[in-house]
């Protein structure tokens, strides 16, 4: 595999480019391409008859059927990558904090008091 | 084939073998433990760490038969609805488990006596008070002193936060006045890691162990426990990591291969004294098969709850429902768990199991509509004993070593149908009244075979059961069985806390014993 031909970089930019599109990112969760190196997903994908004609020609997505088929054949492997890439893990831990920002937390004391602790749940 | 000796031998590194090779660790002896499965390193089974869900998909699958790894056995699930779990490496089972924590009741020890249903145990809880209090502090286990469920029970490490989802039961269990307390968990509070740190038998016993001279012999994997004709176990053939068969003899042997893999190794130990298998003479070896029958309920709410965060394990239980009471139609009960909800790869799959995601613009719209915004719980039922659930070999499907794997034949009780019914309502009434806008539920749930008990029972006649309240078995002397095999009920609760306290208590009694176990 030689990094430098037109048909590696060929490849790798339409490979981004599904991958981007499948997962785009949004305000918190970065782009499949910025979490991922895709390198490590060519490795696994380069050789794959399937995947050939990504290496000859830019891709058109917008044509029918086109971006289906290749979610079809890299679906869930490229999900793993992205889910524990420490970017997407920040970006998880910031949209948390985010979405928690206002909520109060009770105290477990003060939770705990309200069960009835006069009944025996047990029998000796 | 080579002969080596030792004074014990234990066969099994999981929560009993590891506890009672650290409580006899203190003897002036040679203790061999052999172990089926690889010695692993701590990083790859933590669960901080970051690749966790996928390791749980792939090797540390919950299911032997779908990791197949050289280290398993087949275990033949056809004529069960329920599935078994387990891991077979140092350490067994703790390493893949919630580290839930829990102790039996009082009750567990008497279902017959009091409720006439299930066996009797020949000791009760306050028996094992003081081995459940030691084992805790060699565990570490956290949770919260004055739960109206149990006796009291001191020394805990603080309490896991229970998280918001947590607070929402919590707070939904006092409007309908039932019980609830935060969890007792293997699992630390830790400011590093938000999942906390939970110890595994390689943690909390077995490196104690080894520093005492205990002797570990990873991937060695019992074929034959071998007898004299007197009725003494003489020691093992096993196999090691390069296929050589060898002999181990041993004056003391220990068995804690779990519900499923003691009976295995017994089974497979028959001889021309005992042949239908090793200590068998009563024929309940292998049968009273008890297994949990798990239910889950799933609520969802609009808003994202964080369910997901925070420690492993369960961080908050019921009891409401655990006792008998005579206006239901079943006896015994059941715990209600606070589970955590699936992490991101899982919530995908999950997703995409009910086609609820699609790649593309919608990809995070659809994902963040149901990561972190459901609480799912778990209803854990009380098994009762039944010698139609049972396991035998499996000659047609066979191990690395060309031992056979193992066949189980399981069916829910009609009691049990019962309380799983009942559970899976009062957890969908809970889960509404805490204003969950869906609420999903099924039961049982297959791949939940985690809890295996009660195949080679403890009785007081041999007539009848395979050893005695000290699983000493009654054919064979100085043969232990030390795991839940000899449970002779299985309690609704979590079994890793009982499993260990027993274990210490048998060791107990093999180190006050010791010269008369071995001159018989």
């Amino acid at each position: 595999m030689n990094h430098n031909s037109g048909k590696y970089l060929l490849f790798k930019r339409n490979l981004s480019l599904i991958l981007d599109t499948m997962i785009p990112g949004d305000s918190f969760m970065p782009c499949y391409t910025k979490a991922v190196k895709v390198e490590n997903i060519i490795q696994r994908f380069y050789k794959n008859n399937i995947l050939s004609d990504l290496k000859n020609k830019p891709i058109n997505l917008y044509e029918k059927g086109n971006l289906d088929n290749y979610i079809d054949i890299l679906g869930d492997y490229i999900l793993e990558d992205y889910f524990t890439s420490n970017l997407v893990i920040k970006a998880l831990n910031s949209r948390k904090k985010s979405c928690l920002k206002n909520k109060k937390k009770e105290n477990l004391t003060s939770l705990v008091k309200k069960v009835n602790l006069k009944k025996k749940y047990f029998r000796y | 084939m080579t002969v080596e000796k030792t004074d014990i031998l234990i066969i099994g590194t999981g929560a009993s073998g590891a506890a009672s090779a650290w409580n006899l660790s203190k003897l002036n002896l040679k203790i061999t433990c052999l172990e089926q499965g690889p010695f692993i390193d701590k990083k790859e089974y933590s669960f901080n760490n970051v690749d966790r869900e996928i390791y749980k998909l792939k090797d540390f699958n919950i299911d032997p038969n779908q990791r197949g790894l050289e280290s398993d056995y087949p275990i033949n699930a056809d004529n069960s609805p329920i599935s078994i779990a387990n891991y077979n490496a140092v350490g067994g089972s703790t390493l893949i488990y919630s580290g839930h924590y829990p102790r039996f009741h009082p009750s567990d020890f008497k279902t017959k006596k009091i409720d006439n249903i299930g066996s009797n145990w020949l000791f009760d809880y306050y028996t094992l008070e003081k081995y459940y209090n030691l084992n805790d502090k060699m565990v570490g286990v956290s949770g919260l002193t004055g739960d109206p469920a149990y006796p009291k029970i001191n020394n805990l490490l603080p309490a896991l936060d229970i998280g918001y989802s947590g607070e929402i039961l919590a707070k939904t269990f006092n409007k309908l006045g039932w019980h609830w307390w935060p969890s007792y968990s293997a699992v630390k509070k830790s400011k590093k890691f938000e999942k906390g740190i939970r110890p595994t038998a390689v943690e909390m016993y077995l490196k104690k162990a080894i520093k005492n001279g205990v002797i570990i012999k990873p991937n060695s994997r019992v074929l034959k426990i071998e007898t004299s004709s007197k009725n003494i176990a003489t020691g093992v053939i096993y196999e090691d990591k390069s296929k050589k068969k060898k002999i181990l003899k041993a004056s003391i042997i220990l068995l804690a291969a779990n519900g499923i893999g003691t009976p295995r190794i017994l089974l497979n130990s028959s001889n021309k004294k005992f042949p239908n298998g090793l200590a068998n003479s009563s024929g309940q070896l292998g049968k009273n098969l008890m297994l949990h029958p798990l239910g889950y309920v799933e609520g969802y709410f609009k808003k994202f709850l964080a369910s997901n965060e925070g420690a492993e394990g369960c961080s908050l239980y019921s009891h409401e429902f655990y006792e008998t009471k005579k206006k239901r139609d079943f006896k015994r009960g059941y715990t209600i768990q606070l589970l955590k909800a699936p992490g991101p790869i899982e919530t995908y799959h999950y997703l995409k199991k009910f086609n609820k995601i699609k790649f593309g613009k919608s990809f995070f719209r659809d994902f963040f509509n149901y990561y972190g915004c459901t609480i799912p719980l778990a209803v854990i039922c009380e098994d009762t004993p039944d010698k139609n659930n049972y396991v035998e070999l499996d000659y047609t499907h066979k191990d690395s070593s060309g031992m056979p794997g193992v066949k189980i034949y399981y069916k829910l009780s009609k009691n049990t149908k019962k309380m799983l019914s009942h559970g899976i309502n009062q957890c969908k009434k809970l889960l509404n009244k805490a204003k969950a806008k869906n609420v999903l539920a099924f039961g049982p749930v297959r791949n939940t075979g985690w809890h295996l008990v009660g195949t080679a029972k403890m009785g007081v006649s041999k007539k009848n059961s395979v050893v005695n309240k000290f699983g000493q078995c009654h054919d064979i002397n100085n043969l232990f069985i030390i795991d839940s095999s000899i449970f002779p009920s299985s309690s609704g609760v979590n079994i890793a806390s009982t499993v260990q306290a027993v274990s210490l208590m048998i060791s107990d009694h093999i180190k006050e014993n010791l010269t008369k176990i071995i001159k018989r």
